[in-house]
């Protein structure tokens, strides 16, 4: 038995040789050429020792390569654990541990600075993207590999890990989200029923590949004999670019990268006739008057979505069919089933919260992950009579909508990515002039969110906001960085003493600090 | 010269190869999303740790550091500064 992914996707290459599979910074490929380049991908790790249910981590760029060992990694029945390069070094050794990665593909830059920091070991090979590096095999290899697809004398049945996605920062131990090729294909096919997509459809992907988003959108049109568009980095002026250019017909974007286009598209003189016939709005509630600018601009059927890694999309709603409902995040998407429960007083348990309640949205669907890598403990904890506890508080109403209200759980969003407070919070605390700190959500037109801190100094100790900086650069990733930091005299706690980070920002309001922030 | 060069390209490059025909010097590294507001923090901090130099506020909102070749002109002339 050979992966179904790859089987799908090597008879497309026969069906439609020519017709363009991939296109990544200015460069195309046909279903021939990326099949190639899948079947010399799988060649070259055979080649240098890479078995059946190995883990391989890669920092991952949006590239046509990238793409490409999606393919090759299901072929062969291995794991791709994608990470973020702008990690902090401590946070990759972490993933790599919890990840049980035994070969590593990434870029000169990434094992440079990895060796300055006293090296990440594997036990199998590492390949280098770009040029060479000592210790490691140059990707270039692979122009000396076979196009042939390999034979397998091994069954690949679907259930293996496929993609290992990391949840967590650099201080907590990352919950690595385990998803099976089976998982991707029950994914790709529900939202291929639900958005009605088809092999004519021109698919833009324009979200980090290491997000499982972005995954779902490159994997899918090569399942069904479409084509991807994988824009290799976002700023809005390069989305546009290339939407003008490669004319996508679908995607599923970020609600903080659609406010960003949104906002350039006001400035245009020249808008143009765009190609797209649907788009879809993920991560967070759009504000109503973007959406209507968006759909005026962009023409097209507007939707959005709500979900977790953890189970894929839970609910869609279309937002010119239903606009009515227009501050839900929809009904229940294709066979999932949501309900809220609320926890029982005194027990460890939960009850179901009645219409209009609010309470923690939790899902059963088909498209739940295979659970968290290594850890059953951690799903199970996660678990209520089959339905995912996602951590966000929203209600129903009495026709099934979802409305999304916030999070149960301390997490800061900011352009789609999830930031743990806690992380920020134990690296600034270690600085000697801290008395403590805290990291905290701050609303943002444009990303939702970004991260602030507030920081209270020592007795008789004064805090320099560069030196501030400048630590945190060092020790955290970027999506991590705190954009805004106040300095207070103490930090809002409850009667036990407990830290009320929701509390912070109006907080801050309240004492005036807004306008003294840094 | 070139070590400072060769560290910016590096910094540049850590996900993507700078395109071949690039006219370096002139390249701007934001604009194109090589590097983006928030890693720009941490480009800073590396260049300062790596040349033993400290950037100015006004140096800091100069547009013409977002070129390589901007932002080589002012490291070279903060480390001569160093030196003398």
């Amino acid at each position: 038995m050979r992966s179904r992914l790859a089987e799908l996707f090597y008879k497309n290459a026969e069906r439609c040789p020519d017709k363009p599979a991939v296109w990544c910074d200015g460069k195309t490929l046909s279903y021939r050429e990326l099949a190639d380049l899948v079947s010399r991908y799988s060649n070259l790790l055979i080649s240098l020792g890479v078995e059946y249910g190995d883990h391989i981590a890669i920092p991952m760029n949006n590239s046509i390569e990238s793409a490409a060992l999606f393919f090759s990694a299901a072929d062969l029945g291995v794991c791709v654990v994608p990470i973020n390069a702008s990690l902090p070094f401590d946070a990759i050794k972490t993933a790599i541990k919890a990840g049980d990665v035994r070969h590593i593909i990434a870029r000169r830059a990434f094992f440079s600075e990895c060796e300055k920091r006293g090296g990440v070991e594997v036990k199998g090979v590492s390949i280098c993207l770009d040029r060479e590096y000592p210790g490691t095999v140059p990707f270039s290899t692979i122009e000396k590999m076979s196009d042939k697809r390999p034979d397998m004398a091994y069954d690949v049945t679907g259930n293996e890990s496929f993609i290992l996605t990391m949840t967590s920062g650099s201080t907590e131990k990352p919950k690595p989200i385990d998803i099976s090729q089976n998982n991707k294909y029950e994914r790709a096919m529900a939202h291929v029923r639900v958005y009605s997509i088809t092999e004519n459809d021109r698919i833009l992907a324009a979200t980090p590949l290491y997000h499982s988003l972005a995954e779902r959108l490159v994997i899918l049109p090569l399942l069904i004999g479409a084509s991807s568009i994988l824009l290799p980095r976002f700023t809005p002026e390069i989305w546009l670019r290339c939407v003008k250019e490669q004319k996508p017909t679908f995607t599923i974007a970020v609600s903080a990268q659609l406010a960003q286009i949104m906002e350039l598209l006001d400035k245009e003189k020249e808008i143009p006739d765009f190609s797209f016939r649907c788009i879809v709005s993920s991560s967070a509630l759009l504000e109503t008057s973007v959406k209507n600018e968006l759909i005026k601009f962009l023409k097209c059927e507007f939707h959005e979505m709500y979900g977790t890694s953890e189970v894929s999309t839970a609910t869609s709603i279309c937002f010119q069919k239903e606009s009515d409902k227009s501050n839900s995040v929809g009904r229940p998407f294709d066979k999932a089933d949501i309900c809220i429960i609320k926890d029982r007083e005194g027990e460890n348990e939960y009850a179901l919260c009645k219409t209009k309640e609010i309470g923690e949205i939790a899902v059963r669907s088909g498209l739940m992950c295979k659970g968290y890598y290594r850890q059953p403990e951690k799903m199970k904890e996660a678990m209520f009579n089959g339905y995912f506890r996602t951590g966000d508080l929203g209600y129903l109403d009495e026709d099934g909508y979802l409305y999304y209200c916030g999070r149960k759980k301390e997490l800061i969003i900011t352009g789609a990515i999830n930031v743990y407070p806690n992380d920020i919070d134990s690296i600034i605390g270690r600085l000697p002039e801290v008395e403590e700190c805290a990291a905290f959500a701050y609303p943002d037109e444009r990303l939702g969110e970004i991260v602030a801190v507030a920081i209270v100094p020592k007795k008789d100790n004064e805090v320099d906001i560069r030196k501030i900086r400048a630590y945190c650069a060092k020790n955290l990733a970027d999506f991590q960085q705190p954009h805004k930091i106040f300095i207070l005299d103490s930090l809002p706690k409850n009667s036990m003493g407990k830290l009320q980070r929701r509390m912070i920002y109006e907080y801050i309001v309240k004492l005036g600090s807004i306008n003294r922030s840094l | 010269m070139d070590k400072v060069k060769d560290y910016i390209i590096n910094f540049i490059e850590r996900d993507y190869s700078l395109p071949e025909d690039t006219d370096i010097m002139n390249f701007n590294y934001t604009e194109s999303g090589y590097v983006d507001s928030i890693s720009m923090i941490h480009f800073i901090v590396s260049l300062e740790d790596e040349f033993g130099i400290t950037f100015t506020n006004e140096e800091l909102n100069d547009p013409a550091i977002k070129t390589i070749g901007g932002l080589l002109n002012v490291v070279v002339e903060k480390m001569a500064g160093n030196e003398n």
